[in-house]
């Protein structure tokens, strides 16, 4: 069963739960697809065993072929390409090319343009006890994190519990983390912004058909903001964890109180097992 | 003279970015600064939460093309799904569909159909508004779920706000920037005058945060820190004092941990009007960054 | 030699716009002929790589030195490599005024990219 754990808003808590969770459901894999801010590992403390590059392919032009025609350039979605025709030169701009593949595929030189790789990102491997992890970095300046993402999810076995921080809003990241994933826990904090980006996740994964619940962070007895609008919504609130300083402090020097959620966390996760048998 | 722009992004969300750059904008206010505020967070915009707009005006905002294959004209050819780089093309009862969260728009597909049965469809994403509020004019947008191009609509709002600014020779332009490292931010980062990063002591932040700099800094941006939540990790705060003072930046102010933050947020309050106990912090702090703009 | 100038309207009284890839015009000046022709920019509302692309006109249209106010990382890299010359005038001046100090070797010339020039002084307008 693969399960997702997503939050419009960043800063609710969705990395501190989801280590949470698949720690009290041990032996699972935690898959951190947060590919530009990742920081699972803060908290479970993996041991890297497996680290390799990503690598996407990018155009090189060969100056002794090139007739410097520009049709790459013109043809380039992107712009990413630039054929100065006078002083034959060409510019690669690394920060806009997609990898699309398009500049070589209209090149009517032979040999002229070629595709090299070109490193994006790393994605790692290793272990936490009996919390696999697995994750993606992807590099500075880079224009797209979805390609990282995708590979950090072909990684992933389909026999195995997997419990998968998706990155935060609403764009297309985490339509490719919730795409093919079987529940989606959508955390979140009983303020108004927490509210109303919780409000565009649940259309969001609403559109996208999946079962879903909330689960309130920081939570605070008297302050039912986040129980009205799941009312109102027809949505459950699965889970709660209150808002204490203490969980705050330990979170700052990346300790969590794994061992006070854990059988709370366990039965969530048989829970939502039952309710998709 | 072009306005110039500080940009508040933090890496990590919920650091307190939109909180601090709410407050910035309530103070400039109340100090009399004319400005023009932009909310460039269009993946999940909250500013017009405290600052309730009024919309004056709105446009929507035209993305990518997506790639949509004419089921009559297609042969089954299967080039398009082998081209493609994104695996956006999909067999779905032996009909070939785009599936439009993957396509990139880069049109490859358009491209080698040998029976011309692909078209490129532009798409609406989503929307942009012009607004007033009670501090000034608002330029703010909402992205459709689901949809990119957010890096785009980011440039667009601070087009618009440069467009207003310029009209009215306004000098000063408040974008609250988005999370993260990618696209939206370079966006929102490109051509700004001044990016205050709002931290928090935390591990994840701190990392987080050092990528942000590092980010501003491959745009040229100068940079400024504040700490949110100082109190929350004595040993965090000083190390992100260290880090900054090692590379020559300016810790601009320092926000202790407080509840009336989360509870002013919740009255739907500016932290500058909900928190009294803060507000000299909030003085210093937000003449600071004017002082670092000279 | 053709001079491409960014303008902010179509005719030789106009300012220079201090955007190079956003501005609104472009006069592109014949020393020779003294002729010039106006050109809206097409890019000034583009979604991205706007200096690029207006970069790449300045080539296209034959032109060897480009005067601007302000080049970006981008537009400035493409325009050295197409062996353009850039040269700054100062926005508030005219078309006009900015040929004539560029052949009285009056501008600078522009050797790296520079970010916009900003408002730099920021004043109260009104207290409440």
């Amino acid at each position: 069963m693969k399960i997702a754990i997503a939050s419009g808003k960043g800063g609710t808590g969705k990395t501190t739960f989801t280590t949470l969770f698949a720690y009290a459901n041990r032996p699972a894999l935690y898959v951190d697809t947060d590919v530009e801010e990742p920081n699972g590992h803060f908290f479970l403390k993996p041991e890297i065993t497996e680290e390799k590059d990503f690598s996407e392919l990018v155009p090189e032009i060969k100056d002794d072929k090139c007739t410097f025609c520009g049709i790459c350039a013109d043809e380039c979605p992107y712009k990413a390409l630039v054929i100065i025709k006078p002083t034959k030169k060409w510019l690669f701009f690394p920060e806009l090319c997609h990898s699309c593949g398009i500049c070589s595929y209209v090149c009517p030189e032979k040999g002229a343009l070629v595709e090299v790789p070109r490193k994006k990102g790393i994605i790692r491997k290793g272990k936490a006890g009996d919390v696999r992890f697995l994750g993606g970095l992807l590099n500075l300046g880079e224009p797209t994190a979805v390609p990282l993402i995708s590979a950090v999810k072909r990684e992933i076995k389909d026999d195995e519990k997997v419990i998968i921080d998706a990155p935060p809003g609403t764009s297309c990241p985490v339509v490719e983390v919730l795409r093919d994933v079987d529940y989606v826990l959508l955390v979140s904090e009983p303020t108004p912004f927490g509210i109303h980006d919780l409000s565009l996740t649940v259309e969001l994964v609403r559109d996208l058909g999946k079962p879903f619940s909330i689960v309130e962070n920081k939570y605070k007895e008297g302050n039912t903001s986040l129980e009205e609008y799941a009312k109102k919504e027809n949505i459950e609130i699965i889970y709660r964890i209150p808002f204490e300083e203490e969980i705050a402090k330990g979170y700052s020097k990346g300790e969590l109180p794994f061992a006070r959620f854990e059988q709370g966390m366990k039965e969530l996760y048989q829970k939502i097992e039952r309710r998709l048998k | 003279m072009r306005a110039k722009e500080i940009v508040f992004i933090s890496g990590k969300g919920g650091t307190g970015k939109t909180t601090i750059t709410s407050s910035f904008v309530n103070w400039l206010y109340k100090n009399g600064y004319e400005f023009v505020i932009a909310d460039a967070d269009v993946d999940a915009a909250d500013m017009h939460i405290l600052l309730a707009p009024r919309i004056l005006k709105k446009e929507s905002f035209i993305g990518k093309s997506i790639a949509e294959i004419r089921n009559d004209a297609c042969t089954s050819c299967d080039l398009c799904r082998q081209y493609c780089r994104f695996e956006a093309i999909d067999i779905i009862n032996s009909e070939y569909i785009v599936n439009p969260f993957r396509c990139d728009g880069c049109g490859l597909c358009q491209l080698v159909c040998p029976v011309d049965a692909i078209d490129m469809i532009p798409q609406t994403v989503g929307e942009w508004y012009v607004s007033d509020t009670n501090s000034g004019k608002m330029v703010h947008a909402k992205l459709y779920p689901g949809a990119e191009n957010s890096g785009n609509l980011v440039t667009m709002v601070k087009h618009q706000a440069h467009l207003i600014t310029d009209e009215n020779d306004i000098p000063l332009i408040v974008v609250d920037g988005p999370p993260g490292i990618g696209c939206p931010v370079t966006s929102s980062l490109s051509g700004a005058s001044y990016a205050i990063i709002a931290a928090e002591p935390t591990l994840s932040a701190i990392h987080d945060m050092e990528r942000a700099i590092a980010t501003a800094k491959h745009f040229n941006v100068p940079v400024g820190i504040i700490i949110n939540k100082a109190t929350l990790n004595e040993k965090n705060t000083q190390s992100i004092k260290d880090y900054a003072n090692k590379r020559d930046i300016p810790v601009i102010g320092e926000i202790p941990f407080s509840r009336c933050v989360v509870d002013s947020l919740v009255d739907l309050k500016f932290t500058t009007d909900g928190c009294p106990e803060l507000r000299d912090i909030f003085d210093k702090m937000f003449k600071k960054i004017l002082e670092g703009l000279k | 030699m053709k001079i491409f100038i960014t303008s902010t309207g179509n005719s030789l009284k106009s300012k220079v716009d201090p955007k190079f890839g956003r501005c609104d015009y472009f006069i592109i000046y014949d020393t020779e002929t003294k002729e010039f022709e106006a050109k809206e920019n097409p890019y000034k509302a583009g979604q991205s790589s706007v200096g690029i692309s207006l970069a790449q006109t300045v080539i296209k249209t034959g032109s060897t030195v480009a005067i601007s106010t302000n080049f970006g990382p981008n537009a400035h890299r493409v325009l050295k490599e197409g062996d353009i010359k850039m040269y700054k005038a100062d926005e508030d001046m005219t078309i006009e005024e900015a040929i004539k100090n560029y052949l009285n070797g009056k501008l600078k010339e522009v050797m790296s990219a520079t970010s916009h020039e900003q408002a730099d002084k920021i004043f109260p307008h009104h207290n409440e």
